[in-house]
């Protein structure tokens, strides 16, 4: 199950944001280099619903960026990469459409062969019931003799009700002999592929483009990413990024995480915002940033390495009731301050 | 007219008012931080309260040309001392506390620093000079009362002893594998503004990733 996509992985660049169209290479990135990304894709005849969003994902350029050090994703402008669409010669052309439509067919005979199972299921379960009613009918009448005749026909218009309410969707009518015996349907599933390189070449590494350019906040992302974090966008959480220590769907996150220059000047009321709401959430409010600038290294990585971050908590120690120790150490209070 | 006069006058300045104007600093962070003192002192009960001072490097006015490591051109005023209670506990600590039948109240006090900062250098050189002041301030301590640094000795309970004994040996540890936290200091705020009621405000500042309390 565990899929294992070609590397590096192409991230689509279209308008500015970078884009991933291919599920495999989105559980891949999930599971083995802890990148979640967005998922931002609506469905076109219902674009209102946005609780649920699916493919494409959109992938921070922070994120982008870590992937493309790595090696594990190429930048590809996709606009560029489709030029060649119109190009196609004629054979690829039906070869790919021959291949989209025996992949339809694949899936409709998946589809049809699940019908039959749970229709043969059905089936025997009511075969069963069938004849344990008419066990139980000659049962009743020996034991009554011929008191009551017409009960024991009851059962049957029963399950003839049933058997027309699963078979449905089959407008022949179900008998045992016609089930076991049913044709393949003809008509395949329409494929609409996510993704366009089964006919498009994959692109040449001559084609990437540059590593994505990031914000100034990368070096600490990098940071907590290399620490085992996984990070997620923190505007809804009034922050740079949310670190979570695991996987966002089985842990709470832990970190608010706001990036500082080395020598920015930190407003205070910034740390009691982010402090007070960290606290309010059971997170840390963490700040941190590279000791060395851009212009003072070769590469982004350079400054990853001397990143110092801070984790900040309210210490909930004003305008609370203070009483004294009982063994308070040196000089023991002589009176207490009690404020509410 | 006379009483008038009188009730226009101002009012005497406040305690803290007339010792900071007494002590007169250098620095206004400085008088700032005689002002979290007095706090500390006498509404939060914090005890053997002893302070320190980073200097700065004034001699370089330009801090983007110096090396990130270096402390901030101006010095940072660094407060020590007891509080009445634990400030801050590490939720594993807190576990380990419970499942062993340790209360706060068993445990010696633990000396907290105070200090202030504005920038990541600040906060750097604060943590980057905090393991000097501790053993300044534990020398502090031993020629204050020599018998305060020996944990529990007079507990009549054997049982707890050996489970105080077990604890701060697991503390030790923790301290160096920094599954209980890392170092921490206190950063103090004052309010002291436009109509700043000179309430001050206290956050916990630890170095890297700790994970937050659950509380």
């Amino acid at each position: 199950m565990d899929f294992q996509p070609d590397l590096p992985i192409p991230i689509s660049y279209v308008s500015g944001r970078y884009l991933l169209f291919s599920i495999d290479a989105v559980t891949y990135l999930r599971r083995e280099h802890h990148i979640c990304g967005v998922l931002i894709g609506t469905l076109p005849q219902i674009p209102q619903q946005n609780v649920f969003l699916g493919l494409p994902l959109e992938l921070m350029p922070e994120e982008a960026r870590l992937l493309v050090d790595k090696g594990v994703a190429c930048i590809v402008d996709e606009a560029k990469a489709h030029d060649g669409m119109n190009t196609l010669l004629e054979e690829d052309r039906r070869r790919y459409l021959r291949d989209l439509e025996s992949q339809g067919l694949h899936v409709s005979r998946i589809q049809s062969d699940r019908k039959e199972r749970n229709r043969e299921q059905t089936l025997k379960k009511i075969e069963e019931k069938k004849a344990k009613a008419k066990a139980k009918a000659s049962a009743v009448a020996a034991a009554q003799a011929s008191t009551a005749p017409e009960e024991s026909s009851t059962p049957s218009p029963k399950n003839a009700a049933i058997v027309d309410l699963f078979s449905a969707e089959d407008p022949r009518p179900s008998s045992p002999s016609t089930a076991s015996t049913s044709v393949p349907p003809q008509t395949a599933m329409a494929i609409t592929p996510a993704t366009s390189y089964p006919p498009l070449p994959t692109p040449s590494p001559s084609s990437y483009l540059p590593a994505p350019t990031v914000p100034p906040s990368y070096p600490l992302f990098a940071h907590l990413h290399s620490k085992g974090y996984f990070l997620s966008p923190g505007l809804r959480f009034g922050c740079q990024y949310m670190a979570y220590p695991g996987d966002p769907l089985r842990f709470h996150s832990h970190f608010l995480v706001v990036s500082y220059d080395w020598d920015q000047h930190i407003d205070l009321m910034d740390l009691v915002v982010g402090g007070r709401l960290g606290t309010g959430v059971k997170k840390g409010f963490m700040i941190g940033g590279a000791q060395r600038g851009i212009d003072e290294v070769d590469s982004e990585a350079d400054r990853v390495d001397t990143v110092r971050a801070f984790s900040l908590e309210w210490a909930g120690m004003h305008m609370a009731l203070i009483f004294p120790r009982k063994d308070s150490r040196a000089h023991a209070p002589r009176y207490r301050v009690v404020l509410a | 007219m006379a009483d008038i006069k009188e009730v226009t006058n101002r009012p005497n300045a406040s305690a803290i008012t007339e010792r900071i104007a007494e002590k007169g600093y250098n620095y206004p962070h400085l008088a700032t931080s005689a002002q979290i003192q007095h706090n500390l002192e006498h509404q939060h009960l914090w005890t053997s309260i002893i302070g320190e001072v980073i200097s700065g490097q004034a001699e370089d006015p330009n801090t983007l040309n110096k090396d990130p490591r270096q402390p901030p051109q101006e010095p940072i005023p660094l407060l020590s001392g007891y509080p009445p209670h634990r400030v801050y506990t590490h939720p594993d600590e807190q576990l380990y506390m419970l499942e062993n039948g340790i209360r706060e109240d068993d445990l010696e006090p633990e000396r907290m620093f105070v200090g202030q900062s504005w920038t990541l250098r600040h906060m750097a050189a604060v943590f980057d000079r905090l393991p000097e002041f501790k053993q300044k301030a534990e020398e502090h301590d031993r020629s204050v009362d020599p018998t305060s640094m020996q944990p529990g000795s007079e507990d009549p309970d054997p049982t707890k002893a050996e489970k105080l004994a077990q604890y701060y040996d697991k503390k030790e540890k923790a301290r160096l594998t920094k599954e209980w936290g890392s170092q921490r200091f206190l950063l103090a705020m004052v309010d002291k503004g436009m109509g700043g009621d000179g309430t001050v405000a206290y956050y916990v500042v630890h170095e890297g990733d700790v994970k937050p309390r659950q509380n």
